[in-house]
């Protein structure tokens, strides 16, 4: 199945009403937010947990949570900034449950004559940001990946992640630091 | 609002820890375009932006594997489970403190199973399987020395509380061929995917062996293991 393709991403209005319907208890509703957030929650897990079975455990007991908790929104932040919330602390509880800290999963191989040069230079710039990414510490990690990716503000990040705004400022300040570093052999492309 | 763009050494630092929030429409309007204007005069801060932009639209892609389908197939059944007493608790007890999004109930037992599961290997199973097929026996022990079937079978419980078979799929397994394999052995699914991919099955009384050995020869399944020996058939009275 394409997450990405098949994955709509719900409008806040759309999403505030749906989670009003599941709080009441409709399961149509529930699966809407859900299929709307799965890709997301997908992709922001993935810089966490490099596991496709534990990513989406973790996505199912987020889910769970939303629908146990719906009720208890009160709307002080974004419906995403909730959700992503209740992700990321289920993301450390999995990570600590672990007996063995995860392998990284393994660089899908590219078949480089099948691609054009340019696919090619992308996919590879993709591959060294992936990389830089996963050297940093897990809460930079995460910081960057919730201001690029999925375009969160400091504050909703501060929110998601229970920190002050200033340590999110620094961490994004070192996260940055460090890639532009990491990515150094990458510059030609970057350019 | 006019802005010099000669800026000291802070203020030109306190621009360029914007530049992400400028980069995702997250700024404040007035804010934001102070900073364009400021990005428009300072070459770093434009460099600075490029280069983020780049690492922006170079995320990379999701791993391949991931089934939204199959893993909200799998919650829904457990929304059953949980709906009744989450929805209740609010109107039974107003004044208790509302839970922090992300604090759990007590685990049900199939989720203390599945949680188990996460964190052990196949050789625990094993195991396990091994620890349940002992106590099985050793508690028909009794009504075999009397040579009649005792009136009262404690091991029901037992085998209610434990799934009889452990399954993994192979990746490319057909749902379709998967459902009418546990349609034609009466069997269901209790629990699973674990971290390693099982899952747990229940078998109706006396289908066990034919399940296991359809399932060992089922080229979907990877592996197939029985959890507790089978239920004996009754004598005739």
């Amino acid at each position: 199945m394409q997450v990405g393709g098949r994955t709509r991403v719900l409008e806040e209005q759309d999403e505030t009403a749906l989670l009003r319907r599941v709080g009441a208890g409709d399961r149509v509703a529930f699966q809407a937010l859900y299929r709307g957030y799965f890709g997301r929650l997908a992709r922001f897990l993935d810089r966490m947990i490099r596991n496709v079975a534990l990513i989406e455990e973790v996505i199912n007991d987020t889910m769970l949570v939303v629908w146990q908790k719906a009720d208890s929104f009160d709307g002080s932040c974004k419906l995403s900034t909730w959700i992503f919330g209740i992700a990321y602390r289920q993301a450390l509880k999995a990570l600590n449950g672990l007996d063995e800290p995860l392998e990284a999963a393994q660089d899908q191989c590219v078949a480089e004559g099948d691609q054009p040069e340019q696919l090619l230079q992308t996919r590879q710039l993709e591959d060294g940001v992936g990389r830089a990414l996963a050297s940093l510490p897990l809460e930079q990690r995460v910081v960057v990946s919730l201001t690029y990716y999925h375009g969160m503000a400091y504050q909703e990040i501060a929110d998601t992640m229970g920190c002050p705004l200033n340590t999110v400022k620094t961490r994004m300040f070192h996260a940055r630091l460090k890639l532009k570093d990491i990515l150094s052999e990458h510059r030609e492309e970057m350019r | 609002m006019s802005t010099s763009t000669v800026l000291s050494a802070s203020e030109h630092q306190a621009m360029q820890e914007l530049l992400p929030c400028l980069l995702t429409g997250t700024l404040a309007a007035d804010v934001a375009a102070r900073l364009e204007q400021h990005v428009q005069a300072c070459s770093d801060c434009r460099a600075e932006l490029a280069w983020q932009r780049t690492v922006q639209e170079s995320e990379p892609a999701l791993p391949a594997g991931l089934d939204m389908e199959g893993a909200l197939a799998r919650l829904l059944p457990q929304l059953e489970d949980q709906a009744v007493p989450a929805r209740l608790q609010p109107s039974l007890s107003p004044a208790a403190p509302a839970l922090q999004p992300g604090a759990r109930r007590r685990p049900t037992r199939l989720q203390r199973w599945r949680a188990w599961l996460a964190q052990h290997h196949w050789q625990r199973w094993a195991m396990g399987a091994q620890f349940a097929a002992i106590a099985l026996l050793v508690l028909q022990l009794p009504a075999l020395q009397h040579g009649a079937a005792p009136a009262y079978q404690a091991l029901g419980n037992g085998a209610a509380s434990m799934p009889d078979v452990l399954v993994v799929f192979k990746a490319d397994a057909r749902l379709d061929d998967i459902q009418q394999l546990l349609r034609r052995h009466a069997a269901q699914i209790v629990g699973g995917p674990t971290v390693t991919g099982a899952y747990m099955l229940e078998v109706a009384p006396r289908q066990q062996t034919a399940l296991l050995a359809a399932l060992q020869a089922d080229p979907a399944v990877a592996s197939a293991a029985a959890l507790t020996a089978e239920a004996p058939v009754e004598p005739p009275r």
